[in-house]
């Protein structure tokens, strides 16, 4: 049974090259399911993990994990594209799961911790398709002036997902040290590439001018009650483990 | 008192948020106005930090310092710097009342600078280290919202974009401090690390070789506040952010440069066995200072040059912090600070000024020291004397006395320092054409004289009010220091450029053209080099294309 969660978890949270095969399938769904897909996959694939313990000192995995979670940092660097930036941050907190685990980490941390601003996230960018149906860098722009409290909300949502791949995060709550100095520098190098990325999808989405052709609709109260809630959830969470386990 | 003197600070701490928080609610009912509540809020902290400073000096200090809140453990530099910043803080809200009055973000902005002024006042009572490392990245987070506040403009996207990238490479370093102090003191507290390191001889390896554990935090540290103190070549963001408002502009060379100065200060026990850190500090310290102060001597733009002279101070106190002078680093942080917000809260009226009227203002001040009818260039001896030969005589005479307490390396370093800082001002003062030099002379002496008495006597009394422990900082002071072959080297090189600049200098006085061809030619390349500004901003421009250019193409290959 472990060996069935186990190779279970290959599916829900691919790293590079599953993930080409398993994205590929992700990317045809609509947007909707596309995110409650992505969602459901990093929650079973953090539960899947949760119940086993297979592998979990592996070296070769670690740097696996590592790389995958640098090449798809990388690549978020040259998104236009809203739902292929939630494709490769997908796989980026997937690659980042596979992290967590592999050193020692609980993944329920790492479930009520890192998934519940994927989720706010989520459920912004699924606000965004409902009004304007395409994403993308020459289409919609400049929401800071238009829509303030969904920019507000996007960029606190975007931020709080960086927060926590502070690898050192991943290795606190266990009390080991990152094997080696590459892997180290491997996830420093990743938080860079994503928060690099982040900032450019800001520019294009929240800070340029907006488009003269779009009619822009407020969040609704429940829009905003729920992505508040996730986002709180996540901080609360942190704090509450950081508070026990670091200090 | 002992739980007390804590809520007091986290009290303070938290006054900021809260009142951005009240500034957000209350935009529907008070509309324009909410910014009174920023402004109330600025004025309140302002009185709170300063009962707390009072307490501390009338004998609460055991009971404040001794004690310890989620995390917020005041110390006396905390306290002081706390302090230090409500005061910058107030002046720049109450500035910004008016200047960005008809702003259309105008309570958006009142909201980020409570923000990130609480997030200073965090980072600033901070006793752990992975909250300090937190409030340390927000900064750089707020910071760059400030700076978009203009955001429909590109240029300011893109300058913005680069002050951020660059505070994020800040973050690395202390992310890497973080792990280290974790794994290999098991505590996240940092008075507790620093008690520990200094007794520690743990090595960490790295294949072939090994470093000390305690001396590798210190590079880290070192490397972390060069980069947020905008050290060459990690100094650009500083020019940039003039695309910001002024205010923030203010804000940002008065506090947030001088974060770097902070964390070193904070962290300043590691450097007992820290000591290529150090002169790693001394050596960046000093490049910096020549860089920055000779690229403000090119610019056209005041704000530029005021950018620019920013640099050279920071590089100046890095310098100061590599020879181990942690508390005059401080003070030169403070001082310089106060005075550096006011020349760019100032320079929006002198600009107005000058768009106005034909000669900038004019007032009786200006017209006594300054102002005269004839003017004529001044002669090469008239240059000699009080360019190099007045303040290198004033410095020595207040120096000479003080060779058997500091030393003859100590008393060097400041004799040389302060001497080309004072010939600085005399030149600068002495080359304009127009004015009455003796009486601009006498005053900037002056006013030299008097700083270099009061930067001579208050480093005492800092050092024993910031650090009680007087055998750590002579440690300190023992880890900095360089040998001496190295130190004759370097008094050699510096008295050897000094002459050659003052023999060309001589030259073009005269009307006469460099004896030496070379010397021309080494001039045109320098002037190129620094007014393209090292070609930095072209480098990491065509870096930066390259690396989302490879990031498309690999997106285009492996499609998901």
């Amino acid at each position: 049974m472990e060996y069935i969660l186990f190779l279970s978890a290959f599916i829900f949270l691919p790293l590079f090259p599953i993930s080409l095969v398993i994205n590929r399938y992700l990317f045809a769904l609509k947007t909707k399911k596309l995110f409650f897909a992505q969602t459901f996959c990093l929650i079973a694939g953090s539960l899947s993990l949760h119940a086993t313990s297979i592998a979990k000192n592996s070296m070769t995995l670690s740097i696996l994990a590592s790389l995958s979670m640098l090449l798809y940092a990388y690549r978020l660097l040259s998104v236009d594209h809203l739902k292929d930036f939630a494709l490769y941050l997908f796989t980026l907190l997937s690659s980042f799961a596979w992290i967590w685990y592999l050193q020692g980490g609980n993944m329920l941390h790492f479930l009520l911790i890192q998934i519940p601003p994927f989720i706010a996230f989520s459920l912004l960018a699924i606000s965004l398709y409902e009004r304007f149906v395409v994403v993308h860098r020459y289409s919609v722009n400049g929401l800071g002036n238009v829509k303030p409290y969904f920019s507000i909300l996007f960029v606190i949502t975007l931020f709080t997902l960086t927060f926590t791949p502070l690898f050192a995060a991943g290795v606190f709550f266990h009390n080991r040290f990152a094997v080696t100095l590459l892997h180290v520098v491997i996830l420093g190098l990743a938080w860079l590439f994503l928060n690099w990325s982040i900032v450019r999808l800001l520019t294009w989405l929240v800070f340029s001018t907006p488009s003269r052709h779009l009619q822009y609709q407020k969040l609704t109260l429940k829009e905003i009650s729920l992505v508040i809630f996730f986002l709180v959830l996540s901080v609360f969470v942190f704090s509450i483990f950081a508070a026990k386990g670091a200090l | 008192m002992g739980n007390g003197g804590s809520f007091f600070m986290a009290f303070a701490v938290l006054i900021p948020f809260v009142s951005a928080l009240l500034t957000l609610l209350s935009q529907k009912g008070l509309k324009e106005n909410s910014y009174k509540i920023s402004l109330f809020f600025a004025y309140f902290h302002l009185f709170v930090s300063l009962m707390a400073l009072l307490l501390f000096y009338m004998g609460f200090a055991k009971e404040i310092l001794n004690t310890s809140l989620f995390a917020l453990h005041p110390t006396t530099l905390g306290m002081v710097l706390t302090f230090f910043v409500s005061l910058v803080s107030l002046v720049i809200h109450q500035f910004s009342v008016k200047y960005m009055y008809d702003d259309p973000g105008y309570l958006r902005y009142f909201i980020l600078l409570d923000l990130i002024v609480g997030d200073i006042y965090l980072l600033l009572s901070s006793g752990n280290i992975l909250i300090f490392v937190v409030t340390w990245h927000l900064m750089g987070i707020l910071l760059y919202f400030l700076l978009v506040h203009n955001f429909q403009k590109s240029q300011t996207l893109r300058y913005g974009f680069y002050t951020f990238f660059t505070h994020l490479l800040a973050d690395i370093p202390l992310m890497f401090v973080v792990l280290l102090v974790y794994c290999y003191f098991h505590t996240l507290d940092i008075d507790r690390f620093l008690a520990l390191a200094l007794s520690s001889s743990e090595q960490i390896s790295f294949g072939f070789f090994s470093f000390g554990v305690v001396p590798l935090i210190a590079l880290l540290v070192i490397f972390a506040a060069m980069i947020k103190s905008a050290q060459f070549p990690f100094h650009l963001w500083l020019p940039f952010t003039l695309e910001g408002p002024t205010p923030v502009s203010a804000l940002m060379h008065a506090g947030i440069v001088n974060a770097g100065a902070f964390l070193a200060n904070r962290f300043a026990p590691i450097f007992v066995q820290g000591d290529i850190a150090l002169h790693l500090a001394l050596l960046v310290g000093l490049l910096t200072a020549i860089i920055g102060s000779t690229q403000m001597l090119i610019q056209q733009d005041i704000k530029k040059a005021l950018a620019y002279s920013t640099m050279g101070q920071m590089g100046y106190m890095m310098l100061e912090i590599g020879a181990g002078a942690f508390a005059l680093a401080i003070y030169h942080m403070m001082v310089h600070g106060v005075f550096k917000a006011s020349l760019f809260l100032g320079s929006g009226g002198v600009i107005h000024e000058a768009r106005l009227k034909e000669n900038i203002t004019n007032a009786s001040l200006f017209d006594f020291f300054f102002k005269t009818p004839k003017g004529r260039y001044p002669s090469w001896r008239e240059y000699l004397l009080f360019v190099l030969l007045l303040p290198a005589s004033i410095t020595f005479v207040i120096f000479w006395p003080l060779i058997d307490a500091h030393g003859f390396f100590g008393v060097v370093v400041f004799y040389y320092f302060a001497w080309v800082s004072a010939a600085q001002v005399v030149y600068t003062i002495y080359h304009q054409a127009p004015i009455k030099r003796i009486r601009a002379v006498l005053l900037a002496t002056l006013g030299y004289t008097l700083g270099l008495l009061f930067y001579l006597y208050v480093e005492k009394t800092i050092n024993f009010a910031l650090y009680q422990d007087e055998e750590i900082l002579n440690e300190i002071v023992h880890s900095a220091i360089w040998p001496d072959f190295f130190v004759h080297i370097g008094i050699f090189v510096a008295t050897l450029l000094t002459l050659v600049g003052a023999f060309l200098l001589y030259r073009k006085l005269l009307h006469k053209s460099s004896p030496f061809l070379i010397f021309t030619e080494v001039h045109d390349f320098l002037y190129r080099i620094f007014s393209r500004e090292f070609y930095i901003q072209d480098l990491s421009q065509k870096a930066a294309k390259k690396i989302v250019g490879f990031s498309r193409y690999i997106n285009e290959k492996l499609r998901y």
